[in-house]
């Protein structure tokens, strides 16, 4: 038959109870203390900041700067200028250039009679005596398109001879790259 | 089932309070411990670190402010107005015709090329076409006296002359050419400068350019006798 205790098993102990209160008290004075020391320690780091020192410093360079606006804007202008006059001379198409190469690639018996170009295109009409001479030069024309150097198609408009002064004429179309 | 109640009377009360009474204030400690840490110092550390990051933001702009400050500082006057004129007689800051005249009127002097007729377009500005890069620009066609060798040097005296253009079109007959040119200009839009981005001082790129300008302005000639006279085997 078994039998059934009526009474607690664990008694209070009272030195348990003085050593658990100790750990408390331990616990609770070191969490005031670093609490004391974390707060002095960002107090003492925020007032070490150079924050304000370097604004008051930052301050007095923009207001040196501002004494000088008359320099700041005449570099501005400067650079503004020089980039644009820059972009101009890059982007537009060298007319000079391409005469000189036209001009260059004519052998010295061919006349040039007309010459009209814009963006997009050269209508030239040149005449010569000798049909070789025409046909260098419509092959120094070729020779430019296939370099690709300034022409992407070249198209004879007409040849045609003038009986009178024996003169070949000869059209042609060079649309530009 | 076991039906178990426990009742908390006054007495019960009482007796546990005097059981447990020391463990009051040390825990209410370390809950005020608790509270106080979470709602003031770890803001506090946070507030530190962004304030770290301004720091470090602050020093950057004044490096960026002291560089721009050196600058200004070694930028002569006198060479700055020097400069500031050479550039706005290349790329004026409005319609500048006097300077435009005086440009055509020396590229067909160095051309050795007389001027004809000529015409401005003052009021239309250019299309779309002639611009670049939205830079306004005005036209001007001009009749030159001479076939294809006077207009290639003038073209030639043109590319390299102050106020800079584009020449549009080009129409050779035997005896005299019609050139269409835009003269470029830029006016002065108001200026907000941005003190914490770091100023430019002049690139070698640019003084190039602005000594190729100032050959242009000095009217030092662009083509030599012998691509002048590389053109003489044409019969216009």
């Amino acid at each position: 038959m078994s039998e059934i205790n009526l009474l607690p098993q664990k008694r209070y102990d009272p030195a348990k109870s003085r050593n658990i209160f100790l750990i408390f008290r331990i616990i609770s004075f070191t969490l005031l203390i670093l609490l004391f020391i974390s707060s002095m320690v960002i107090f003492f780091i925020k007032l070490q900041s150079p924050l304000n020192s370097l604004k008051a410093e930052e301050n007095m360079i923009i207001a040196n700067i501002d004494s000088m606006k008359e320099k700041s804007i005449r570099n501005f202008i400067i650079h503004d200028r020089l980039l644009n006059i820059s972009k101009v001379i890059s982007q537009r198409t060298s007319y000079n250039v391409l005469v000189n190469q036209i001009v260059q690639n004519t052998p010295v018996s061919v006349s040039i009679n007309s010459f009209s170009l814009d963006k997009k295109a050269v209508l030239l009409t040149i005449s010569s005596s000798s049909l070789s001479s025409i046909s260098t030069f419509l092959d120094n024309m070729v020779d430019l398109t296939i370099k690709k150097k300034f022409f992407s198609k070249i198209t004879l408009s007409s040849l045609s001879l003038d009986g009178r002064n024996g003169k070949y004429f000869l059209s042609i179309e060079g649309t530009l790259l | 089932m076991i039906n178990r109640e426990i009742s908390f009377d006054e007495t019960t009360v009482k007796i546990l309070f005097n059981k447990y009474k020391m463990f009051l204030m040390p825990l209410g400690i370390i809950l005020i411990c608790i509270i106080v840490f979470f709602s003031f110092i770890v803001p506090q550390i946070q507030e530190l670190s962004s304030m770290n990051d301004e720091v470090k933001a602050v020093k950057e702009k004044i490096l960026i402010l002291r560089q721009n400050l050196n600058l200004l500082s070694n930028l002569n006057s006198d060479n700055q107005n020097i400069m500031l004129q050479k550039v706005s007689k290349a790329l004026p800051m409005e319609k500048d015709f006097i300077g435009v005249l005086n440009a055509v009127s020396n590229a067909s002097i160095n051309a050795g090329v007389k001027l004809d007729d000529f015409s401005f377009a003052v009021g239309d500005l250019s299309t779309k076409s002639t611009q670049v890069n939205a830079i306004p620009s005005f036209k001007l066609v001009v009749t030159v006296d001479g076939g294809i060798d006077g207009a290639r040097r003038f073209l030639d005296g043109l590319s390299e002359s102050s106020p800079i253009s584009e020449v549009q079109t080009v129409d050779i007959s035997n005896s005299s050419s019609t050139v269409a040119i835009s003269f470029y200009y830029r006016v002065v839009s108001p200026i907000k400068i941005d003190y914490i981005s770091p100023f430019k001082s002049i690139s070698s790129e640019e003084k190039a350019l602005i000594d190729k300008i100032t050959a242009w302005q000095l009217n030092i000639p662009n083509f030599s006798p012998k691509n002048a006279s590389s053109g003489s085997i044409l019969k216009l």
